[in-house]
C-alpha cells in the first residue's frame, strides 16, 4: 500500500535543492523504480524532479551531457547518442519493456543503483562523470566510484543526480553489448556485457574498453583484462584466455555463489562472443 | 439435426470465423470484470495471511484493529457461523484459521474497513501468536512415517492405481529395460485478472456476490454452508473473467466466503480485490510432479511393460488433488498399446501452496514424461522418435491402459503424420544430430503426442443446462450454467442455438452464469463446455423449435417437415415469414418462447480396486512439433517453429479453435521453458510478474495449426474438446527438441538456462540477488 | 495519516478536467476509482503485466507507475476514449474483434492502447518493432498470434485521421 503523504514538483532547481536540503525527501525522476518501493511502504515524501529542465541532450565537443530526465526510450531514439555513445542506445533500447522506457530515466536507472542496472555498462564504457548538485554546490563523481554496492551510492544527503557527461567514442570503434535474459523481451538481465575496440593501423589492438553488469558486486569496468588486450593482434584464443581472467576475477570479487557453476562458463562463452562481435562490427563499418 | 441452408452447404455458422458475441464490450472497455463492479457505500475488505507455512495459532487479538476509525469489522474464525471449512471432494480447507495454519496462503483473520488504506491499516494491527511446527515441504518424506502431520489422518491424499496384465510377465518378454525419472515443476495459472469480488447483502437476508468466478455451484455450496444459509440465499453472478485456466474455483471459494461474511456482519457492500502478491501467494496451483518410470521394450520397438510411480505435491489442502491425479493415473501411459501395466500415483499433504484444477489437469506432468521416454527409447532402438512412437500407438480398436476399448475413430497416427510431415520431421531430426560445431547456436526438433479422456469421466456426475429465451422481436437471449473464461463458451454456446434456430449470431445475447437462472451444470473444467454445453444448447433448441414449427407451418400453410430456419427467416418453399413475426405470433397464441436444455454425459465406469473401466466416454488425439534454437554458450532456447495437430471432431468456430491452439502453446512453452512458482521450506520465493515469468508477444513461434475432424458420433455436430490438449504436449515437444539440438536429455521442467547449460538447475542460496562477497561486509 | 491532495489540471480523453488528488494514488487508481473509469486494467501493479496501459502526452505507459499528481499537465488516452462514439468501434478495435484477438480480454484494453502507441509513431511497423512495441503486455490466452494479426490489419486498413486526435 503505497503511503506517500507529501508530494512536491517545484519548477525551479534551487528550489528543489532546497526542499532537499531539508533532508525529509526522496527525489524523484520517471517512477518505475521508486512506485515499486512506494507499494512496500516508503518513502512518505516526494519531490519530483520533472520541471526541473533535466530532460536534455547536449552536445559539446568530445563530450554529450545528458539530463539526468532523460527518458530511456527518448535516448534510444536520439540520433546523435546513436552516432556518439552507440552502447548506451543500444542498452536503452533493451530496457524494460516500452512502457517502462517511456518513463524511466537514465537518472533514475544510476541512483537505483541495482546491480542489473541495463544502462550504467554502457555509460562506463564512455567514462561516465555524474553531476551531483545539492543546495551546497555542485560535485562531479565518476560513475565508477559512484555506485558504491547493489542499491547503494555516494549520493549525499540534499543531492540530486542533476546530469551525465559521456565522452564520445572515438569514430571507427567496433562495439558490442550483450544481455542476457531467458525471455525474447522484457528481461532483468542475467549478464550484461559492454565491449569497445578501436584497433591501430598495424592491425593491433590500439584500445578496448570492457565493463560487466551482474558479473561483480557492482557494475564495473574490467581494466586488468583491457590492459592486457592493448597492442596485442585480435583472435579467438586471445579473447578467450580474457574471458578467462575475467572468470577468475568474478569469483575473486563476488565469491563462490549458488550461481557461479553456471556464471563462469557463460562469462567466459559470452565476452569473447562480445569482443569477437565488436571487432567484427569493427571490420564491418572499415569495410563499408 | 441441422438443416441445409439454401446455398446447399452442410453449415450456417457452425465451423465459420465468428466474432466473438462478448468482444466488442472487451474491446471498448464496457465489460465489467470483477474489479469493476462497486457499489455506493462499499466497505473494502483485506485478508491477514499467516507468516508461517506450519504453525499453532496460540492467540489472536484483534482489540487494536477493531479500535482504529473507520473500521467496520474484525473477523476470526470464531464468528463464521456455519461450517468453518469448505472443499468439493474434502471440505477441510479454513475459512479463517483456528487450530492451525497449513500454509502462508491460510487467512487468521479478516477485516472490512471504510477504505483500502484503513483496511490494510488494520491488518497491520492484528496480533497473532504462534508456535511455528516442523514444515513438511516434500512431498515424498511427507508420506513416511517419520514426518509431521500437515492433517491429523495423515499426509496421504489420494492414491489411485491402475492394474493391466502382469508387469514381471511385461518385463520378462522385454529385451531392454529403461528407468528414468522426470520431475514437473509447481505452476500459476497467471490468469491476467487477479481475483476480484463484490458481496452484498440481500434483500431476502441472504447474500448477492458478483465475481471472477469459474465455478459458480461449488462456490455457492462453499458460501452457503459457510453462513448457513439456504442455496437460495446465495446468488452466485459471474462477473467477465479475466482468464481463469482452471484457477478460479477453490481459490474464490476462500475469497468468497469472506467477502459474503464481512458483508453479512456489517450489512454493508464488501469488495474483495486480490494483490498479484496475494493471488500468487493464496491461490492453488498446478500440481508438481515427480514420475518414476520404468520401461520394457522388445528388440522390434514394442512396449511391454510400463511401471509407473508418481508423487504429486498436494500442498496443504486437498481441492482436486483427487481426480487430478486420476486422469493422470487413467492416462499415464501416454497413447500407446502397453500389454502390461503396473501404476501407482500418490499425491501427499505438505506444507507448501496447494494444488488443484490447472489447463491440462494432471496431464501436462505426464505427457512431459512419456513423451521424453518414448524419445529415449528410440535412441536407444536406433529408431526416429516418429518410427518409434508408431510402432506402439493407439489405433481403432485398440485397449487402453484401464482396459477400455476404443469404438470410435482413432486419429493418432494421422495426427502425428500431418505434424511430421507439414514439418520435415525426420530429415531434420537426423541432420540436427550432425551440426557444425563452431556455431554455438543448435538447431533442433522434436515431436510429442497424446490422447486425452473428454470431459469429466468417470469422476463424477456429468451434465449441463442451457436456457433459451426467444424474444418477440425474433432476437433471443441464452445463457448457460458453464462460464466462458476467455475461452470462448459464449460464442461457441451462441452459434449451437444460431445454428439450431436460424437465427444471425448478432441477434444473441449471452448472459452470463448466474446461480438463480440457471441450474447446476458442474464446473466449467475439463473441456466440457462445447462437448456439454453444445449439446444441451441443440436439445434446449429443438425443444423450442418443436414447439414454434407448427405455429409456423400454420402462418405458411405447409407441414413442418418443410420448413427451413435460415438467416432469421422462416420458409416454406418460394413463401416465408420472418422468425420475428413467427414468435410474436407464437406469443400471441400463448406458446412458451423459452426452452431449457438439459444434456448429461454419456455413462463411464470405474472400479478403483484393480484402475479398470470405460474412464472416459471418449477421447482426443493430438501431436505437436517444436523447432527450437539452443544457444549452447548460454543455455538460452528459443522456439523458432510450431505445428499443432488435433481431433477436435468438429470445428464449431474457426477463430476460437485456432486461439485455444495458439494459447495452449504459449502457455506450454512458458511451462517448458520459463515458469515456476518457487518455494523453500514452504515459503514462496517470487510474488509478480518480475520473477515469475510468462511467454511475451517476442517469444512466441510462428504457429501452424492443423484440425482433424473425426466426428465423433456423441458430440454437438461431431464436436469433442481442444483447450487442454492444445495446452498438454507443448512443453514434451520443446524438451524433445532441445534434447536433438543438444544430444543432452534434461528430465526436469522448466529448461532453464542453467539444465540446459549445465544438465542441472541451481537453487539460489538465501541471498538475494544483491548480496555479494564485497556486499557482506555491510 | 495526514496527506496533502494535490491540485491537477489534464485533459482526459480530450476532456479538460480539473481535480484534487491524493497523493498516494496512482493514475490507474485514480481512473479507475476516482473516475469511475474502469476500462483500464489492474494486473500486477509492478509495470509487468501492461493492462494498465494508457497514453500519456503521446506514449505508452503504465498508468500503475505513474503517481496520480504527475498527471498534472497532461494528455491521457484510455481505452474509453478510443472508439469516436459508444456505436462505432475504432478500427484498431474493429481488427482485435475481427482477427479473434480478445479472448478472455482483460489484457484488451491495455493491448490497444499499444496499438495505438505504436501505430501513431510508426504507421507501418516491421514485425520486429511491432513485436517489440508490444512485449510490454502480457496475454496468457491468446499465444498472442492473432494480436499481432489484428495490429497488421488495422495498420494496414486505417486512415490516418483516425490517430489524429491521440496527438492532442
Amino acid at each position: 500500500m503505497i503511503s506517500v503523504l507529501e508530494y512536491l514538483r517545484p519548477e525551479k532547481l534551487d528550489d528543489a535543492l532546497h526542499i532537499m536540503g531539508g533532508g525529509e525527501h526522496t527525489p524523484a525522476a520517471g517512477g518505475t523504480d521508486l512506485v515499486l518501493q512506494l507499494r512496500d511502504g516508503r518513502p512518505r515524501k516526494i519531490l519530483d524532479l520533472e520541471r526541473l529542465g533535466l530532460d536534455f541532450i547536449r552536445n559539446a565537443g568530445d563530450i554529450i551531457e545528458i539530463g539526468s530526465l532523460v527518458t530511456h526510450a527518448a535516448i534510444a531514439s536520439n540520433p546523435l547518442i546513436a552516432k556518439s555513445l552507440p552502447v548506451l542506445s543500444r542498452a536503452s533500447s533493451l530496457v524494460g519493456s516500452l512502457q517502462i522506457r517511456n518513463r524511466g530515466t537514465v537518472g533514475g536507472n544510476i541512483v537505483n543503483a541495482s546491480p542489473c542496472a541495463d544502462t550504467v555498462p554502457a555509460l562506463l564504457l564512455y567514462d561516465a562523470e555524474l553531476v551531483l548538485k545539492s543546495s551546497g554546490g555542485t560535485r562531479t563523481v565518476p560513475l565508477s566510484q559512484f555506485v558504491l554496492g547493489p542499491y547503494r551510492t555516494s549520493l549525499g544527503p540534499g543531492e540530486i543526480l542533476h546530469s551525465i557527461i559521456c565522452r564520445k567514442a572515438e569514430v571507427s570503434t567496433g562495439w558490442s553489448y550483450i544481455k542476457l535474459g531467458r525471455r525474447q523481451a522484457v528481461n532483468i538481465s542475467r549478464m550484461t556485457l559492454a565491449t569497445s575496440i578501436f584497433m591501430n593501423g598495424d592491425g593491433k589492438i590500439g584500445s578496448v574498453r570492457i565493463s560487466a553488469g551482474s558479473v561483480f558486486p557492482t557494475p564495473s569496468r574490467i581494466p586488468r583484462i583491457e590492459r592486457m588486450l592493448v597492442g596485442r593482434t585480435p583472435s579467438q584464443e586471445l579473447y578467450r584466455q580474457a574471458a578467462n581472467i575475467a572468470a577468475d576475477m568474478m569469483i575473486k570479487e563476488s565469491g563462490h555463489r549458488w550461481s557461479t557453476p553456471y556464471k563462469k562458463p557463460v562469462l567466459i562463452n559470452l565476452l569473447t562472443r562480445a569482443l569477437t562481435e565488436a571487432q567484427s562490427k569493427l571490420i564491418a563499418g572499415m569495410v563499408s | 439435426m441441422a438443416k441445409e441452408n439454401p446455398q446447399g452447404n452442410k453449415f450456417n455458422v457452425i465451423g465459420k470465423a465468428s466474432p466473438r458475441v462478448d468482444a466488442i464490450d472487451k474491446v471498448t472497455g464496457r465489460a465489467r470484470y470483477g474489479a469493476d463492479h462497486s457499489r455506493t457505500g462499499q466497505l473494502y475488505g483485506a485478508v491477514l495471511n499467516s507468516p508461517y507455512p506450519h504453525a499453532i495459532i496460540k492467540s489472536i487479538n484483534t482489540e487494536r484493529a477493531r479500535a482504529l476509525d473507520g473500521i467496520r469489522a474484525v473477523l476470526t474464525h470464531a464468528d463464521i457461523p456455519g461450517a468453518k471449512s469448505f472443499g468439493g471432494i474434502v471440505p477441510h480447507q479454513m475459512v479463517l484459521c483456528s487450530g492451525k495454519v497449513r500454509y502462508v496462503g491460510d487467512a487468521v483473520a479478516i477485516v472490512a474497513a471504510e477504505t483500502p488504506e484503513l483496511a490494510d491499516k488494520a491488518i497491520e494491527l492484528i496480533e497473532v501468536e504462534y508456535s511455528p511446527c516442523p514444515v513438511v515441504s516434500d512431498p515424498e518424506q511427507a508420506l513416511s512415517p517419520s514426518s509431521p502431520l500437515v492433517h491429523e489422518d495423515g499426509n496421504l491424499c489420494a492414491h489411485h492405481k491402475v492394474r493391466k496384465g502382469d508387469i514381471e510377465t511385461g518385463f520378462k518378454n522385454s529385451d531392454f529395460v529403461i528407468e528414468h525419472e522426470y520431475t514437473t515443476q509447481k505452476v500459476e495459472h497467471a490468469y491476467i485478472e487477479p481475483e476480484a469480488v463484490l458481496a452484498e447483502p440481500g434483500e431476502n437476508g441472504g447474500v448477492t456476490i458478483t465475481g471472477s468466478v469459474q465455478n459458480l455451484y461449488s462456490i455457492r455450496r462453499a458460501v452457503a454452508s459457510v453462513l448457513n444459509l439456504p442455496l437460495n440465499r446465495v446468488r452466485v453472478i459471474q462477473a467477465t473473467l479475466g482468464g481463469s485456466f482452471g484457477g478460479k474455483d477453490e481459490a474464490m471459494s476462500a475469497i468468497c466466503c469472506r467477502a459474503a461474511l464481512l458483508a453479512l456482519t456489517t450489512g454493508r457492500p464488501v469488495k474483495m480485490v486480490n494483490t498479484r502478491e496475494q493471488s500468487m501467494r493464496e491461490s492453488y496451483k498446478r500440481h508438481p510432479y515427480k514420475m518414476r518410470y520404468k520401461v520394457g521394450v522388445s528388440n522390434d520397438g514394442i512396449l511391454q511393460a510400463m511401471e509407473i510411480k508418481i508423487i504429486a505435491d498436494a500442498g496443504a489442502y486437498a481441492a482436486t488433488s483427487q481426480f487430478v491425479t486420476w486422469r493422470s493415473v487413467v492416462q499415464a501411459t501416454g497413447p500407446y498399446v502397453v500389454p502390461h501395466v503396473k501404476t501407482d500415483i500418490y499425491a501427499a499433504y505438505t506444507n507448501n501452496c496447494y494444488t488443484g484444477a490447472m489447463r491440462g489437469f494432471g496431464s501436462p506432468q505426464i505427457c512431459f514424461a512419456v513423451e521424453s521416454l518414448m524419445d529415449e527409447l528410440a535412441a536407444q532402438l536406433g529408431l526416429d522418435p516418429f518410427e518409434m512412437r508408431l510402432r506402439n500407438t493407439l489405433k481403432d480398436g485398440s485397449i487402453t491402459a484401464t482396459g477400455q476399448k476404443l469404438t470410435h475413430r482413432v486419429t493418432l497416427d494421422e495426427a502425428l503424420r500431418n505434424v511430421t510431415s507439414a514439418g520435415g520431421f525426420k530429415a531434420k531430426w537426423l541432420a540436427n544430430r550432425e551440426q557444425d560445431s563452431a556455431s554455438p547456436i543448435k538447431k533442433g526438433i522434436g515431436i510429442s503426442c497424446s490422447y486425452r479422456g473428454v470431459s469429466l469421466g468417470a469422476e463424477g456426475a456429468d451434465a449441463a443446462g442451457v436456457g433459451i429465451s426467444l424474444q418477440t422481436d425474433g432476437s433471443a437471449v441464452v445463457t448457460c450454467g458453464l462460464v466462458d473464461m476467455g475461452q470462448g463458451a459464449a460464442t461457441t454456446i451462441s452459434l449451437v442455438v444460431a445454428e439450431e434456430l436460424g437465427l444471425s449470431s448478432d441477434k444473441i445475447v449471452f448472459l452470463n452464469a448466474d446461480t438463480t437462472v440457471m441450474p447446476d451444470s458442474g464446473p466449467t473444467v475439463a473441456s466440457r463446455t462445447s462437448f456439454m454445453a453444445g449439446n444441451a444448447a441443440r436439445v434446449g433448441s429443438t425443444i423450442l423449435k418443436d414447439r414454434i414449427a407448427p405455429v409456423a407451418a400454420d402462418m405458411l400453410k405447409c407441414k413442418a417437415s418443410a420448413l427451413v430456419f435460415c438467416h432469421d427467416f422462416i420458409s416454406a418453399g418460394s413463401s416465408r415469414i420472418t422468425l420475428a413475426q413467427l414468435a410474436a405470433e407464437c406469443f400471441r397464441r400463448g406458446i412458451s418462447l423459452s426452452a431449457h436444455g438439459w444434456y448429461k454425459s454419456p455413462k463411464t465406469t470405474w472400479r478403483e480396486e484393480d484402475g479398470t473401466g470405460d474412464a472416459y466416454f471418449t477421447f482426443v488425439y493430438g501431436a505437436n512439433l517444436a523447432e527450437v534454437e539452443v544457444d549452447i554458450h548460454t543455455g538460452r532456447v528459443i522456439v523458432t517453429k510450431f505445428i499443432s495437430c488435433h481431433d477436435v471432431g468438429k470445428v464449431l468456430n474457426i477463430n476460437g479453435a485456432k486461439g485455444q491452439v495458439y494459447g495452449g502453446v504459449a502457455m506450454g512453452m512458458g511451462y517448458a521453458l520459463l515458469e515456476a512458482y518457487a518455494e523453500e521450506d514452504g515459503q514462496p520465493k517470487l510474488g509478480n510478474f518480475d520473477e515469475y515469468l510468462l511467454p511475451t508477444i517476442c517469444d512466441m513461434p510462428q504457429t501452424e495449426v492443423i484440425f482433424l475432424e473425426g466426428d465423433d458420433p456423441l458430440g454437438p455436430y461431431g464436436a469433442k474438446a481442444l483447450g487442454e490438449p492444445a495446452n498438454e504436449i507443448a512443453a514434451p515437444a520443446i524438451a524433445n527438441a532441445v534434447a536433438n539440438a543438444t544430444g543432452r536429455r534434461v528430465r526436469e521442467l522448466p529448461l532453464t538456462l542453467e539444465r540446459v547449460l549445465l544438465g542441472k538447475n541451481l537453487i539460489p542460496g538465501r541471498e538475494r540477488g544483491s548480496a555479494m562477497a564485497k556486499g557482506a561486509e555491510s | 495519516m495526514v496527506t496533502t491532495d494535490v491540485a491537477v489540471k489534464f485533459t482526459l480523453n480530450g476532456i479538460p478536467m480539473e481535480r484534487d488528488v491524493p497523493p498516494n494514488w496512482t493514475l490507474l487508481r485514480f481512473l479507475r476509482d476516482g473516475l469511475g473509469f474502469t476500462g483500464t486494467k489492474c494486473g500486477c501493479e509492478i509495470g509487468e503485466c501492461g493492462a494498465c496501459t494508457v497514453i500519456f502526452n503521446g506514449e505508452a505507459v503504465n498508468a500503475c507507475l505513474v503517481l496520480a499528481p504527475q498527471i498534472d499537465g497532461a494528455s491521457i488516452w484510455t481505452i474509453e476514449g478510443v472508439a469516436s462514439s459508444g456505436r462505432k468501434l475504432h478500427p484498431i478495435q474493429q481488427a482485435f474483434v475481427e482477427c479473434d484477438a480478445v479472448h478472455c480480454g482483460f489484457c484488451s484494453p491495455g493491448m490497444v492502447m499499444s496499438t495505438v502507441a505504436l501505430l501513431l509513431h510508426n504507421r507501418i511497423p516491421s514485425n520486429a518493432v511491432l513485436k517489440e512495441s508490444l512485449a510490454g503486455n502480457l496475454c496468457r490466452c491468446t499465444g498472442y498470434l492473432q494480436i499481432i494479426e489484428a495490429v497488421r490489419k488495422a495498420a494496414e486498413s486505417m486512415d490516418d485521421m483516425h490517430l489524429e486526435k491521440f496527438r492532442r
